[in-house]
């Protein structure tokens, strides 16, 4: 009776027991599906009829892959729980009586009985469609921003790649400027608005001898370590200013150099930014002058030998010295002389020429009568003025003129220069005057005559090494165009002056003053 | 009679020159370089020489500087024909007892035996 009663109580308690599971499994909002250990369901309590829409009748005894899309994934999720004991939120895919897929989290454990044999296992599934869906929200808002954010990095990176490309352009300008500077040929130091260095090219450093580092950013004034720079300031009129004028600079060292500086503004939108130092060397032009004038030199010398060869017989046969000649004969031979003359003339012009270009014009100065250098000249002239049928008339001073200090013989120079051109741009019967004054200061000298003129437009150019002017060249084709030119560079190099008047078809006044003293 | 010396290596000059001086009644002797002219000077003792500056084998300066070393020889008045005449030279030249000095395109022969009359009559 007691083993009834006790069996009886405990029987009791289990049916209570059973109870409570069953309801409280009712009451469950949590899904779950009790499973066998092959795999085939046993049981779902009611949150797991309502979740899935199946009957206990639909869904108990089917297989667990049953319930889910991937069957693969459910059948490995199943084994993994009979392994491990306990697997927390698998996602899987569940799919209702309806067929709609529901995205849910699933943890599995395994059931044991008093043996710990394993008996099945339970799965809890919960849905996790809302935080699915809030996750995806969520990831297509990401999605959604890092494009916008890209969108907007690219647009920045766009902005700053523009902005490299500006600066690139302009780093570009800057460095194409430089380079030219860099690659002149002349030297050229740059002056911002203080009279400041701000650039020295490499020309200008090797002329300089100095680099551009040395002097950047200072003023001129203040730089005494470099005497080439000291001498080229110096040049300047210790002054950088634009005067338009140029100036000639001579380095000694390292070797001898001659260039010509000149100053130009550096202006940038019709500003003046700065100034500019140019310096063109001209070492080799003044060489190749020199060579010029040396040719030129030697070159009259040799040709003077057979000259005066083919003068001395011509002179000694008209001279019968080496037996009597015809009329005819004396002729011919008059006229070979004339041309040999004009030839030696035109050597000695030359001569002349390589002479004031070497600078040595003036060999030696001794007193003399100015009057009487210009009657002997006019006395060798006078065949010349009787064949051209032209009147050649000397005022000599009244009072007697004090002597002065020349070189005669370059002084003769100009004055047959000048009465020769008198005569030979004259028309017959014209009249070419010479006449002659004097001052405290001066002796001055006038040939006047009034032949066929010099064209105004060609009258600066006169004085010009070979220079002829177009009637003068129609008039008479003779002539070097190299008289004017010796004349004004012996007066001058005699510290006197030389000028003219003159009027096409009218005529011409020379005139010339020699000083006194 | 007086007895000259051309020094010139300008065969057309040369002939010339003596053809003129030897019809002035002068003797004269002829050489065509310096190293020659120099040999003729020691051996015939010239009044005069006329003497040339570019030439081939010794030129007139270096005659006038070795002429200048000998204590007779030094006492010959030169006058030189040439047709250089930089200013320099005839600094020099003067230096060396040099009496005239003639660019020969500028002068005609006459002209010379003129220069060598007066240089006589200078003597005189």
């Amino acid at each position: 009776m007691e083993e009834n009663n006790t069996l009886k109580n405990y029987q009791n308690d289990l049916e209570n027991l059973e109870r409570y599971i069953e309801e409280f499994s009712i009451f469950l909002p949590l899904p779950i599906c009790t499973v066998s250990p092959l795999g085939i369901i046993i049981d779902v309590n009611q949150a797991a009829r309502d979740f899935t829409g199946y009957s206990d009748g639909e869904v108990i005894g089917e297989d667990l892959e049953f319930l889910f899309k991937d069957k693969k994934l459910a059948k490995s999720f199943f084994d993994q729980i009979i392994k491990n004991g306990l697997i927390k939120n698998q996602e899987l895919i569940l799919v209702d009586k309806y067929k709609k897929d529901i995205s849910v989290s699933v943890s599995g454990a395994t059931r044991k009985d008093v043996e710990e044999n394993i008996i099945g296992c339970f799965l809890a599934i919960s849905d996790i469609t809302e935080i699915k869906k809030f996750q995806e929200n969520l990831e297509e808002k990401v999605k959604e921003r890092t494009y916008e954010l890209e969108t907007a990095k690219k647009a920045l990176i766009n902005m700053l790649e523009d902005a490299e490309e500006a600066r690139k352009r302009i780093e570009e300008e800057e460095s194409k400027t430089r380079a030219t500077l860099i690659s002149l040929t002349d030297g050229l130091i740059v002056f911002n608005k203080d009279r400041k260095i701000t650039l020295v090219n490499p020309e200008a450093e090797s002329a300089l001898g100095l680099k551009e580092n040395q002097i950047l950013n200072r003023e001129i004034g203040n730089i005494s370590e470099f005497p080439n720079l000291t001498e080229l300031y110096r040049v300047l009129g210790k002054k950088i200013e634009w005067t338009g004028q140029k100036y000639e600079l001579v380095f000694e060292k390292p070797i001898k150099r001659y260039s010509q500086v000149s100053i130009a503004p550096v202006v940038v939108d019709k500003e003046t930014i700065g100034l500019m130092v140019i310096m063109h060397d001209i070492t080799r032009e003044r060489e190749i002058e020199r060579l010029k004038t040396e040719f030129v030199s030697i070159a009259a010398h040799q040709l003077r030998t057979p000259l005066s060869a083919i003068k001395w017989t011509i002179k000694m046969l008209l001279d019968g010295d080496i037996g009597p000649l015809t009329s005819e004969q004396i002729e011919f031979l008059m006229k070979g002389y004339q041309s040999n003359e004009r030839m030696i003339i035109l050597i000695n012009d030359l001569l002349n020429v390589a002479r004031i270009e070497e600078g040595r014009i003036i060999y030696e100065l001794t007193s003399c009568s100015i009057e009487k250098i210009i009657q002997e000249t006019i006395n060798n002239l006078l065949n010349i003025t009787k064949n051209k049928k032209i009147k050649l008339v000397f005022n000599k001073p009244k009072k007697s003129l004090p002597k002065i200090e020349i070189d005669k013989e370059k002084i003769s120079i100009v004055i047959q220069n000048l009465i020769d051109n008198a005569i030979r741009f004259s028309n017959p019967n014209n009249i070419v005057t010479v006449s002659i004054s004097c001052d405290k200061i001066n002796i001055e000298v006038i040939v006047e005559d009034n032949g066929i003129g010099i064209p105004k437009e060609q009258q600066r150019r006169i004085f010009n090494k070979f220079f002829r002017a177009d009637n003068a060249i129609k008039f008479e084709t003779e002539g070097s165009g190299l008289g004017l030119f010796i004349a004004k560079n012996i007066i001058e190099a005699h510290k006197g002056k030389i000028s003219f008047k003159s009027k096409k078809g009218k005529g011409t006044i020379f005139k010339f003053t020699l000083p006194v003293k | 009679m007086k007895k000259l010396i051309i020094i010139e290596d300008e065969e057309t000059l040369l002939n010339l020159l003596e053809k003129k001086l030897n019809q002035e009644g002068y003797e004269v002797d002829i050489a065509r370089n310096g190293e020659e002219g120099l040999e003729r000077i020691r051996s015939n003792r010239p009044d005069l020489i006329l003497l040339d500056i570019v030439m081939p084998k010794m030129g007139g300066f270096e005659v006038m500087e070795i002429l200048r070393k000998d204590e007779e020889l030094k006492k010959i008045p030169i006058i030189i024909i040439s047709n250089s005449g930089q200013p320099v030279e005839l600094g020099r030249a003067k230096e060396l007892g040099v009496v005239d000095w003639l660019i020969k395109t500028d002068f005609a022969p006459q002209e010379v035996v003129d220069k060598v009359k007066k240089q006589f009559n200078k003597e005189l």
